[in-house]
């Protein structure tokens, strides 16, 4: 007779591990809040890129080119040709995994194939196929599978599930950079018209108004003369800002979030308010009116491309130097390709601060400085006057942004200007901050709104750390320098730590800065009364 | 011998079965990760998981008395919510729980050792109400964004007037 299993020994025969199934035979589930919407054919039309068409993710046919095998293909050609180390990231690694654990989609999602070593496994496995003798003849014996539709949309899925932040690249003992292995996986993507609708849309707008929202340059002047009008309330001082105006000595570029998103905007304030205190000879321009460059998730030429007008300008205007506003991936571009790609116009100098007469050599090359090293600078000299009581209400912390931190190697500016204008300030853990810091989750043009889910996993590890200041020293607001941070992190703290709210560097400048004539300031830039002020903002409603 | 105190004596056992078994619903490759890195800030999801889970046995060993137990399930929950499962498996990890207490109490005599179902059903019934709080918090989170980021320029563009600048800032 059959014996009836007891329930204790059902339960063991319930198996709770996910089924195993070999990597290359998994095939990626298109679940929304997990990827970015297709890019719309007028954007890529705009400018100039092949195969603009209307496509779905979710449909089964993206309409690829009937030859698209053979442009990918050859597009690795061409590219294991041009880069040095494309082709070496292609054959070097060993897969030791001192990256595996260090992605933040890894650590936040657990899906292996976010393994940085997993997600260059996935074009490497391509590169084999096509490139190498063992891999042609070997097949998946040796690493290598065949190119098929099913491979392009999991190399798409993953492409947009790197920011490019690099933090894998500090542990590789060889050095292998995957955001430069994504760089160029999303430029063969490009070749097949499948770039998304979040990076082409500031492309095409960036390429034909000058910034990633289209905004013209009326209503760009209007929304820097409205932030005039706030500080004024505030402050009762109105900076006098200038546009278009030849013969300044200094071209001010800001990312356009800055000056269209809070709470970007309070940050612009700041940058207007120590302008003016300054008596700066400056200038905006309305046409080189974004610091970003969303070419560069598109690919280096468009990212040369865009670049370009921030020059053009300088040289129409004639101005001797430029000052970049806070932001990430501008500075990333600047201080690591913008140097090969174009030679500055004639008239730019070495920049030289007109206050304290400090010549800044490393951006001899470029003459475009950041205007944190500018303010740092300011400090260090003793010529602004600050109240950091001021921003008493705020206990701050500080996010370094990839791009700025890792890439640039900028640490302590920041931070010497966030204890100059504020009087309580605590890092994050250091394995999570300054060349180890964990990203935001949303960087590389994947900031958009219907990627909500996957941002709010590669964000985690970066809100953890937040989360652990906010617990331990009462952190109310994270400080950062790029404005995809300030747009990002902003949603991501609501999810994970709501009681902490996030502002850019200048938006505390702004703030503790004493300005002359001003009057007594009962409120900050947000219209929040300031500390002791409270009965005061009260009697004023 | 009451089972509260053969489950306060064999807490940790517990705690690192349930671990092993919420683990075990990531990939091979995941779960050896969550496991071995024990530093909470490279290992933030096995961290919280940890943090969660001693929160909630902690909680079934008070009797279920104390109305603390939702921020543990939202540690663990919250996480959940937005990685690639679906209600009823990223919920799942609750119902191990009666398991896993019964096989560690019953191998010593517990008294009363009934009473965990309810406790346990209780924390299920907790738990839906956490999941959807956080799925709600996603959506929200999503059309907050989208109206952060249009909300200056139909301000200038005055699209706006109907709504009073002072009560939008409130409101948000």
């Amino acid at each position: 007779m059959a014996s009836v299993p007891k329930p204790n020994e059902l339960v063991k025969t319930i198996n709770h591990t996910p089924p195993e199934t070999w990597w290359m035979d998994k095939k990626v589930e298109f679940r929304p809040g997990t990827f970015c919407n297709a890019s719309r054919p007028q954007y890529l039309e705009a400018v100039g890129l092949p195969f603009a068409r209307e496509w779905r993710v979710t449909e089964d046919d993206w309409k690829l080119p009937s030859n698209w095998k053979e442009i990918y293909i050859n597009g690795i050609k061409e590219r294991l040709e041009r880069f040095r180390t494309f082709k070496v990231f292609m054959d070097i690694c060993v897969r030791c995994g001192a990256c595996a654990d260090k992605c933040h989609f890894f650590i936040g999602s657990g899906d292996p194939k976010n393994m940085p070593v997993l997600r260059a496994e996935l074009l490497r496995s391509i590169y084999r196929r096509y490139f190498t003798t063992s891999g042609k003849l070997l097949g998946r014996t040796a690493g290598a599978r065949d190119l098929t539709e099913e491979t392009f949309k999991e190399l798409w899925y993953y492409f947009f599930q790197c920011t490019e932040c690099r933090r894998c690249s500090l542990f590789c003992p060889y050095g292998i950079d995957t955001a430069e292995i994504t760089i160029i996986g999303r430029e063969l993507i490009n070749l097949l018209g499948c770039n998304i609708d979040w990076i082409m849309g500031p492309v095409s707008n960036c390429y034909r108004v000058g910034n990633h929202l289209g905004i013209q340059p009326h209503a760009f002047r209007d929304m820097i003369e409205f932030f005039c009008d706030e500080i004024e309330g505030v402050t009762g001082v109105r900076p006098e800002p200038s546009f278009n105006r030849k013969g300044a000595e200094i071209l001010f570029v800001t990312p356009s979030g800055d000056v269209f998103a809070d709470p970007g905007t309070y940050t612009c304030m700041g940058y207007l308010m120590l302008f003016h205190e300054l008596g700066l000879d400056y200038t905006w321009s309305t046409y080189a009116s974004e610091g970003g460059n969303f070419g560069f998730f598109t690919s280096h030429e468009m990212a040369k491309r865009l670049h370009y007008k921030i020059y053009a300008e300088a040289e129409r205007l004639g101005v001797k130097f430029i000052i970049g506003g806070e932001c990430g991936h501008m500075w990333r571009l600047l201080h690591q390709y913008l140097a090969t790609w174009w030679k500055p116009p004639k008239n730019l100098e070495v920049p030289v601060s007109p206050i304290t007469g400090t010549r800044f050599e490393h951006a001899k090359s470029t003459k475009i400085i950041h205007i944190v090293e500018f303010t740092a600078d300011l400090i260090k000299h003793g010529k602004l006057k600050l109240d950091p009581s001021r921003n008493d209400n705020l206990i701050v912390t500080f996010h370094d942004s990839c791009n700025v931190s890792r890439g640039m190697g900028m640490f302590e500016e920041p931070r010497y200007v966030l204890k100059n204008v504020c009087n309580n300030f605590y890092d994050m853990p250091p394995e999570t901050i300054r060349e180890q810091t964990f990203c935001c989750g949303s960087g590389s043009g994947l900031n958009t709104d219907e990627y909500m889910e996957m941002r709010m996993r590669g964000g985690m590890p970066r809100a953890n750390a937040v989360r652990h200041v906010n617990e331990k020293y009462g952190v109310n607001m994270l400080a950062c320098i790029c404005a995809i941070d300030r747009a990002v992190l902003t949603p991501l703290m609501r999810y994970w730590v709501p009681d902490v709210q996030v502002c850019g560097l200048h938006e505390l400048v702004g703030n503790a800065l004493i300005m002359t004539g001003e009057q007594t300031r009962t409120t900050n830039l947000r219209g929040e009364p300031l500390p002791g002020m409270e009965e005061e903002t009260d009697e004023d409603l | 011998m009451r089972w509260v105190d053969t489950l306060e004596r064999n807490k940790q056992k517990v705690i690192e079965t349930w671990f092993q078994k919420i683990i075990e619903t990531y990939p091979e490759e995941t779960a050896k990760f969550l496991k071995a890195q024990k530093n909470p800030f490279l290992n933030p999801v096995g961290g919280a998981i940890r943090e969660g889970l001693e929160g909630i046995v902690n909680w079934i060993i008070s009797g279920g008395k104390s109305e603390e137990v939702i921020p543990f399930l939202d540690r663990i929950i919250r996480i959940r919510a937005i990685q690639e499962f679906k209600p009823s498996e990223a919920l799942q990890f609750i119902i191990e729980l009666k398991v896993i207490i019964r096989n560690i109490c019953s191998q010593e005599s517990s008294v009363g050792l009934e009473a965990v179902d309810a406790l346990v059903d209780k924390l299920l019934m907790e738990s839906f109400d956490v999941f959807s709080k956080c799925r709600e918090d996603l959506y929200e989170i999503r059309v907050q964004e989208i109206k952060d980021k249009t909300f200056r320029l139909l301000q200038r563009a005055g699209v706006l007037y109907e709504i009073s600048p002072e009560s939008e800032q409130r409101d948000r």
